[in-house]
């Protein structure tokens, strides 16, 4: 939200993952680097396995897979693995942007008003009118 | 679930609501890349300092798409 304009305070940064092998390895790569680590008792490699991320979805409810690191001012990272996104269409239509020296890749305004139309809450119904509202 | 997973949101709508003026997205929309992100974590981590376990309970209810009206 934040990168694409609207000023909205989030605890958390969302994260949106090609859920492939070779992608996730690189994740979790990264995600021991930086010492993040699921805040549900499971193995952090357990988000590979399709299985697992059925039964999280269809038992638990779950639509993103928690991540938090040991320092507690850190944000949460979550991994949304329920979204109504084709992944490699939205990747296609992806937005970057630069920080400092670092090239961002942000879902696109219609992507983000898509992954946040129907979760029932509040504050995702006050961002799609927000995103709407932005310039091109 | 108190464990921090973000389940799908009850049928009840619940949350929080926010409203950003014109001016304000405008004026943001003038920062670059990374003070958009460096005014999100200053406030973000203002938050928490001034963070009880009651209002960490209440911003879990409220993350979850529940409400906290008593």
């Amino acid at each position: 939200m934040n990168l694409l304009g609207v000023p909205r305070l989030t605890m958390d940064v969302d994260l949106v993952l090609a859920l492939d092998d070779a992608n996730l390895d690189g994740f979790l790569a990264v995600t021991r680097e930086l010492g993040l680590k699921p805040s549900i008792p499971v193995a952090i490699e357990s988000l590979k396995d399709p299985a697992a991320r059925r039964e999280w979805m269809e038992r638990r409810n779950m639509i993103a897979f928690p991540l938090v690191s040991a320092d507690p001012a850190a944000p949460t990272v979550d991994v949304l693995i329920s979204h109504p996104l084709d992944f490699e269409a939205a990747f296609a239509r992806r937005e970057r942007r630069r920080v400092a020296d670092i090239e961002v890749d942000v879902a696109s305004i219609a992507d983000m008003i898509a992954l946040k139309q129907e979760t029932g809450r509040r504050q995702d119904r006050d961002d799609v009118e927000h995103l709407r509202r932005l310039k091109p | 679930m108190n464990d921090g997973a973000r389940p799908a949101a009850a049928a009840a709508q619940g949350g929080f609501g926010y409203w950003v003026s014109e001016e304000q997205l405008a004026a943001f929309g003038r920062l670059s890349a990374l003070d958009r992100l460096r005014w999100l974590d200053e406030a973000r981590r203002f938050t928490l300092l001034a963070e009880t376990p009651a209002t960490r309970e209440r911003r879990a209810r409220l993350r979850r798409g529940e409400t906290i009206a008593l």
